[in-house]
Formats: C-alpha cells, structure tokens, sequence
C-alpha cells in the first residue's frame, strides 16, 4: 500500500512522533536510575559524584552518546573494584544495561533530530509545559488516546530492552569462553589478564575478518561498471604514478617555457614594428 | 561509518581492553556489549544495502506522462510525480529520497525531497515545478540515502532514472494582426499585404501619364477628358511579407543564470515576433549568427514552421563549453558538489583511490589534492579518458577546468561564477566577427529573397560602437532593395550591486543611477547609428510584451509608408 | 579465463591468510604471543594481496561484460 501522511498518523503503533515520545521517556528514566546507582557508590568521592551527574546531563541534554559512554566508562573504571563480589558484580551489570538503553535511546533521537528537525528535549518540555497550561479540550483527548495507546502497546521499549539483554548475554558468553588463568603464573612477563586481551582480542579480529571479506565480496560484485573502471584505474595510475606525474609535469614545464618564448618575441616583433613605422 | 560510530567503536575496545586488563568485569561486559552492537548494526545495514537499496527501481512521471522524452514552454508549471519500488523487502525509516532536480526547473509547490519514516514497499511524491528558461533540462535520477537507526551507517546511492525535457521559449500569442478601423476599401486577403509599389492589387496608388504598352482597360477615361491627355491608372501591389529573424548564438549571451540571460530574453522575442508574423499569414525564417558561422530555418508557413524555430531558439540557450580561465576553489567545490548528488558511489575511498604522496606538506593543501585526485578521477571514467590522463588532471589546471566545465554544463549548472570568473562576468561587447558573420547572412538572406522582405535582427548592440560599421554596407544594400530592417534590442534588469549596510543602499542607488544613465547615452547612441543606416530600433526589456514591440514597428512601418519612405 | 585464475588465486591466499590465523591462535593458547604476532602480520599481508587479486579480476571482468555505456555522451567535449 502507497505511504501517505495520512495513514501515518491514524497508526499510533507507527506514529513517529509517539516513537519518540516513548523514547524520551526511556531516556530520562535510564539517566535518573543510572545516577541513584553512581550516586550510591561508596568508592566515589563527593565531588566527583557532582562532576560525574553534572556531566551526563549535559551529555544527555546535548544528545552526545559517545561522551556519555566516556563518562559512564570512566566512572567504572575509577569505581569498580577489581574482581568484584557478587553484589557489585550484579549492580555493575544493571548499569552495563542502563548504559547502553541510554546510548541507544539518545543515538537514536539523535539522527532522527538530524533527519527531521526533531526537538531538543528542552524545547519538548517547554511544549508540554504549553500545552498543559493551555489544553485545547479536542486536540488533548486525541493526544491522551494515543498516549495511552503508545504507551500501552511500548513496542519500542521493549525491542530496545531486548536486544540489550541479547547483546549482553554475547558479551558475557563470550567471556566465559575465555576465563582468567589465573593457574599458569607469569612467562614471558605476560599476566593472565594480558593474555585474556590478546584472546579475546584474537577472536574480534577473525569476527573483523570475516565481516570485512564475505559482505565485501559479495557487495563487490554488484559494481556499477562506472565503479569498476575507475578502480582499474586508480590501481595503474597508483603503481605507475611516479613515472606519469614526473612526464606530466616535464610537458607543463616545456609548454610554459614555450608559452614564454613565444610571448617575449611577439614583444620583440612588436617593439621592432614599431621602431620601423616611427 | 560514521564518526558517532568510530567513536563508540574505540571507546569500546579501549575500554575492554582496559577491563581485562584491571579485572573489571563490569567495565569489559560494557564495552564489548558496546562492540558487539555496533557489529551486529553493521551486519543488519550491510544486509539492507545489499537487499533494498540494490532492488530499489525508480518510475517519473511528468504532466502524467512517463516518457523518456517530452516538450514543455518555458514558464508553464510540469507537474512531476515519483515513484519508489523495492522489489525485494521494503523501504525502511531512515531512508531518504531526493529526485534530483535540474537547476533550469524551480520547485514551486511540494518537495522534490521525501524521508521515509514507516516502512512501505512502494513511495510516492510529488511536486510542481516550472522550467525557468528555454533550453534542454535532464532528470538524471534520484539520490537514495540510508543510514541505520543510530546513526552510524550511511550509504548513499544514485538509481539513475533518466528523462529529457525539451523546453521551448514562451511566447506571446498575439490575435488579428490587422487594425480594426476600416482605412481601405476591402480588407486584404489572410497573409498579403499591401506594399506601394505598382501592381496587380485593388487599392489606387496614382494617376500617371499614358506611355504606350499601358493595357486599355486601366486608362482613366474620366480624369484623361478633364485633362484632355490620357491618363493610366496604376494600383498597389499586394504582396505577402517574409519575415527573417536574426538571432545571435555565441557564448556571451549565454552568461547568467537561468532565465535571465540575454539569449533566454532574445528567445522570447524571437518566438513572439515569429508567432505574431505567422499568425498573421506571412512567411517566418531564422538566422543564427556566431563568431564562426550561420545556420537557419529557410522562411516558411504554418505551425510547423514555428515549432521548428521554436526547437533552433531553444537550441541557443542550451549551455556550451565556458569561457577560458582559472581553475579555482570554488569550481572544485561545485564540481564536488555535483559528483556528490549524482556519483556518490564514485567518490567512495574503496574504489577511488588516490594514490600515496608525501607532497604538499601542508595538511588542508594535501586534503584539497586528494579531492582533486577523486574528481579527476571521476572526470576520466565519465568523459572516457586515460589513465594517464587521470595525473594530467591533477597537475594541468587548464584541462581540468575543460573537463571540469563541461562535465558542469552536462549536469545543467548555469553560466554563473564558479563555472565563470568574477571578471568574465561582466557585460561583454558583441565579437565583431559575430557582426561580419551578421552581415553574411543578411546578404545571403536578400540573396535568396524576392521583395519586401522584413530582416529582424535580435541582438544586444549597445557596447558595439564602431564595430556596428560591419554590418552597414549590407543593411544599406537591403534597405536599398525595398527590403525593411529592423533592429530589436533586448535589455536585461541592472543587477543589484552586492553590498550590505546602510551606506549600500546609497552605493546602490549611486551604482544604478551612474548603470542608468550610461545604458540611456548608449540607447541614444545605438538609435542614432542605427536611423543613420535607414533602418529602424526598439528596445525592449525583460518584462516587454512583444505587442507592444510589434505594435511599434507597425506603427513605424505605417507612419514611414504614409510619408513614403519604406 | 584469465580473471577467473586469478579470482581463484586470490580466494587461495584468503584461506591461506585464515589459516595463518588459526596458527596464531593456538600459539597464543601455548603463551607464545610473539609468534603469534608474527603470523598475525603475515596473515595481514596475505590478506590484502588476495583481496586485491579478486577485487582487480572482478572488477575487469565487470568491466568486460557490462553493457552500461562507458562514456558520458556530450558535445564539444575537450580532447
């Protein structure tokens, strides 16, 4: 069935601006769980804790997913005591999983921002702040239907929500599948964590491997034949480069001294005519 | 990838490698949870490139016609609908559709641009666009952007869908081209007017002395026996007009952007004079002058005839090759621009490789290098060149800015800066050997012609000044065989000067008095050398109608005949 | 003919380059990390120059069969 605008706001399942609603809200409910965790942390100090929640809002505000990774990384880094008990281990998972509902959520808004002109949370809570202050009874009770639509179905949610927990159990798999040595002591001055990094490092580099052959190849062979000439070209011109830039520019340099012969006796014929003629 | 993505990207394995390093199991299940997501958003994107953005087929349909090819007049709205198919799976969010518009058409109503945001297996669009000046107009296709949900993959794509326009330059359609006021005895027939010379027509031009050979039957028996000598009757010779149109076709009438330049101007004027003559039963031909040579349309009859002048006009606005000049940053830019919208597979760094050098040292020279190596590249594949070639492109900035050009010009771009130098933009006086070549096909013209022909030439001759003597002699001579020749000068709107603040306005309104004043010395002038030669001048500008311009010259051929001067 | 020699040239490399990896990973199972970033360097270089080798014999063979237009059609085109 052909898409038209107006099929796409009837559907509330489908309704863009409701998606993002519901995003919104998984947002700032991630943000403020992720800071009662950090802010509950023993190991932090109190200044650091205001500096640690002062910077995440401001990247939650300003939409930068990788700064909030950067940050959320360091705190854990700084905070999480090495081989953990189970209690911090489970507290760590919980915001391994806030984290990246966050990063997600905010990565997302983001590019619809930079598709559609979406608004900045900012201008979305001034607006609902208007719109509270000023309800039009017709337009409020649509807006309440889809609302409670949107949130009752909470398709989005719960897809974001379960890829998170998929992608943590594969982490987590693979970990397990290359424990600590903890048994074989030192050789080569090489710890058991280092040679945990290189392993698992290894087995990211075939996974590297295989995603850069087989879909490359295969994509390679759907080129244009725009594509593939001038492939085949930029091969010679890199293996024979030397040579053609030297020949190129040794006939500029011979067509610009000509050039300038050229002109000097055209001077030198004109200065000539002109000396006959007075 | 995206730098949102390479960002996660190393974040993530520093931070892994960080984790396992310090024994936080916390910290390392983040950051490979972090990797494994992007890999997986990588695999589903590949997928989608692979599956719907290489089964996406594009079908344009202009005024409900899906044609390759199609005619259209200048200035009348094209209704343009579009439609996106994916055959295998669906157009997804995130996707985003831009039906690439020639510069030469001006979306009025709609958007040409289209973002997906539900997915669907068929897309469509619409809009109405208006074409802004005579010419040849290309759709070359649609460009197809994806990117993932997050925005970490973008791939961009060209379906190429092509369709031709030819645009004929508007004209006036102008009604009965005889006065209303009953001045003759009978009203001439369709396409035969009267010319005051001795002939076979109805209307009297004079009495004369009898000389013998006169038929009897034109002896004025009544005015003989009051004169009491015989005297002939002689009548007005009714003869139907051929009217030749002499447009001028070079490069320098071309500058500007579209719509308003001197060869879309001179178009319309042509066009108008050529329906009103042909409306009105007379023979319409066209001339068109360059430096080089002249080409035209022998005069003839019927809408044929003017459709056929109609094409030739829209022949002259179609762009040629730029002037000679510099290869600048900004022509790059453009021609980066261009390759962009309608090659963006080109430019990717996996086919278009640009081959290693240390030289030049400095970082944004270096960068502006390898562009101009993946542009010169580019322009090799497109325009079939060599290998070799492809260096001489790099290092030759003359053959660049060639290739550079017409690869611009093909793409439709207007004569305007970057395609012209700032200096090259300014008026620019008629080539004398446009006129020497004017004046060869006058000649030829009243060569092949029988009498009272009517030469039209259609060209801007206000900087000519002494140069206009070339044409002389061969106006002379028409005028001289009972031809008429008359001068039509199309004049462009001044442009606004290019200044802000408030002591621009004054500098403006300086700038376009001084504009003013000097273009009125040079009408004057022109007028002047023109009346000297015994032909006639309008002038009109961009918003002219041409029945006001028809209507001068009749009424200057009328008041002409009635003191008997033709 | 010839593309396809070399198509198959290169894919042999690709499995090469594979199995250079799956070396490196059982010295890196024995501790002998230095070894296995020896091969690792290998298999890099193997790598490439199979990939190369397929991507220049399918893109000739593209070019060969395809029967899209080589050229941008255009009048007054400089020589």
């Amino acid at each position: 069935m052909p898409q038209t605008d107006g099929n796409q706001a009837s559907d509330p399942r489908h309704d863009p601006l409701m998606l993002r609603k519901q995003q919104y809200a998984l947002t700032m409910i991630a943000v403020a769980a992720l800071l009662m965790i950090q802010l509950q942390n023993p190991w932090i100090p109190t200044a650091m804790r205001v500096i640690f929640v002062a910077a995440v809002l401001l990247g939650f505000l300003r939409w930068s997913a990788a700064i909030l990774l950067a940050l959320i990384q360091l705190d854990l880094l700084l905070g999480e005591p090495p081989r953990a008990e189970s209690a911090q281990q489970v507290l760590c998972m919980v915001t391994s999983f806030l984290t990246i509902v966050l990063i997600m959520t905010v990565s997302r808004l983001r590019s619809a921002q930079e598709l559609t002109g979406v608004r900045t949370i900012r201008q979305l809570l001034r607006s609902t702040l208007f719109s509270l202050l000023n309800p039009d009874p017709d337009l409020q009770s649509a807006h309440d239907a889809r609302n409670s639509q949107g949130l009752v179905s909470g398709a989005a949610v719960f897809r974001t929500c379960t890829k998170v927990l998929i992608l943590m159990l594969a982490a987590g798999t693979l970990l397990l599948l290359f424990p600590e040595d903890t048994g074989s002591g030192r050789q080569l001055g090489l710890t058991s964590p280092a040679l945990r990094v290189i392993q698992i490092g290894l087995v990211l580099f075939t996974l590297y491997f295989a995603c850069l052959v087989l879909p490359g190849e295969f994509r390679w062979r759907r080129l244009t034949r725009h594509q593939a000439g001038i492939y085949l070209r930029s091969l010679y011109v890199g293996w024979a480069h030397r040579d053609l830039r030297m020949i190129v520019r040794h006939r500029l340099r011979r067509r610009r001294r000509n050039a300038r012969l050229r002109r000097r006796d055209a001077r030198k014929n004109a200065d000539a005519t002109l000396k006959e003629t007075s | 990838m995206t730098p949102r993505s390479v960002f996660l990207l190393v974040l993530g394995i520093a931070g892994a490698a960080l984790g396992l390093l310090r024994n936080q199991s916390g910290l390392v299940l983040l950051s490979l949870t972090v990797i494994l997501w992007i890999v997986a958003e990588w695999a589903r994107f590949q997928w989608r490139v692979n599956t719907e953005l290489a089964s996406l087929t594009v079908r344009r349909t202009m005024n409900d016609k899906g044609d390759s090819t199609g005619v259209v007049f200048s200035g009348s709205p094209l209704r343009i609908a579009v439609k996106v198919a994916c055959s295998r799976g669906q157009v997804r969010p995130f996707t985003r559709i831009r039906d690439v518009v020639p510069e030469i058409l001006q979306v009025e109503q709609g958007s040409s641009v289209r973002l997906v945001t539900v997915a669907d297996q068929l897309i469509l669009f619409d809009y109405v666009c208006r074409p802004l000046a005579a010419g040849t107009a290309t759709f070359p296709g649609c460009r197809v952007r994806i990117q993932d949900p997050y925005g970490f993959f973008i791939a961009d794509r060209f379906v190429v869908q092509r369709q031709t326009l030819r645009i004929l330059p508007e004209h006036e359609v102008s009604g009965n081209a005889h006065s209303q006021i009953k001045r003759i005895n009978a009203l001439p027939q369709h396409g035969i007017h009267q010319l005051q010379r001795a002939g076979l027509g109805s209307e009297l031009l004079e009495i004369r002395q009898y000389v013998p050979g006169d038929p009897p039957k034109s002896i004025a028996w009544k005015v003989s026996a009051r004169r009491d000598q015989l005297m002939t009757r002689e009548y007005e010779s009714d003869v139907p007009i051929r009217t030749v149109i002499f447009v001028e076709e070079t490069r320098r009438v071309q500058r500007g952007p579209w719509g308003q330049r001197q060869c879309d101007l001179s178009a319309r004027v042509a066009a108008g004079i050529s329906q009103a003559a042909l409306a009105a039963g007379d023979l319409a031909g066209l001339v068109l002058f360059s430096e080089s040579a002249t080409r035209g349309i022998i005069p003839g009859w019927g809408d044929r005839t003017l459709y056929h002048i109609l094409e030739r006009l829209a022949d002259t606005c179609t762009m040629n090759a730029g002037p000679r000049g510099r290869w600048t940053p900004q022509l790059q830019a453009a021609l980066l621009t261009v390759c962009q919208e309608r090659w963006p597979e080109l430019l990717s760094v996996q086919v278009n490789r640009v081959p290693l050098t240390v030289f030049p040292l400095l970082p944004w020279k270096h960068r502006a290098r390898i562009v101009r190596s993946r542009l010169a590249g580019i322009v090799c594949q497109l325009h079939g060149l060599k290998a070799s070639d492809w260096v001489r492109l790099v290092h030759d900035d003359e053959f660049m800015r060639q290739h550079a050009i017409h690869l611009l010009s093909e793409a439709g771009c207007p004569a305007t800066p970057p395609l012209l130098d700032e200096s090259a933009a300014a008026e620019v006086p008629i080539d004398p050997r446009s006129l020497t070549q004017l004046a060869v096909g006058i000649r030829q013209s009243f060569g092949r012609a029988r009498d009272n022909e009517r030469f039209i030439i259609v060209a801007d001759l206000l900087h000519a000044d002494e140069s206009l003597d070339a044409i002389r002699p061969a106006v002379q001579l028409a005028l001289a065989r009972h031809h008429r020749v008359v001068f039509v000068c199309p004049l462009l709107n001044p442009a606004a000067a290019k200044h802000s603040g408030d002591d621009a306005s004054r500098l403006t309104k300086l700038l376009r008095e001084a504009w003013s004043a000097d273009r009125e010395n040079r009408q004057a002038d022109l007028r002047r050398r023109v009346r000297t030669m015994g032909a006639t001048i309008a002038f009109t500008a961009a918003g002219h109608p041409i029945s006001l311009v028809l209507a001068q010259l009749q009424r200057k051929r009328r008041g002409r005949a009635i003191a008997g001067v033709h | 003919m010839f593309f396809l020699i070399r198509e198959l040239a290169g894919w042999v490399l690709l499995l090469c380059a594979l199995y250079l990896i799956s070396i490196s990973v059982r010295y890196v199972g024995d501790r002998q990390v230095v070894e296995a970033g020896v091969l690792v360097a290998a298999s890099l270089l193997v790598m490439r120059a199979g990939m190369l080798l397929i991507r220049m014999s399918m893109a000739a063979r593209i070019c060969q069969q395809s029967e899209q237009p080589d050229v941008v059609r255009g009048t007054n085109r400089p020589q």
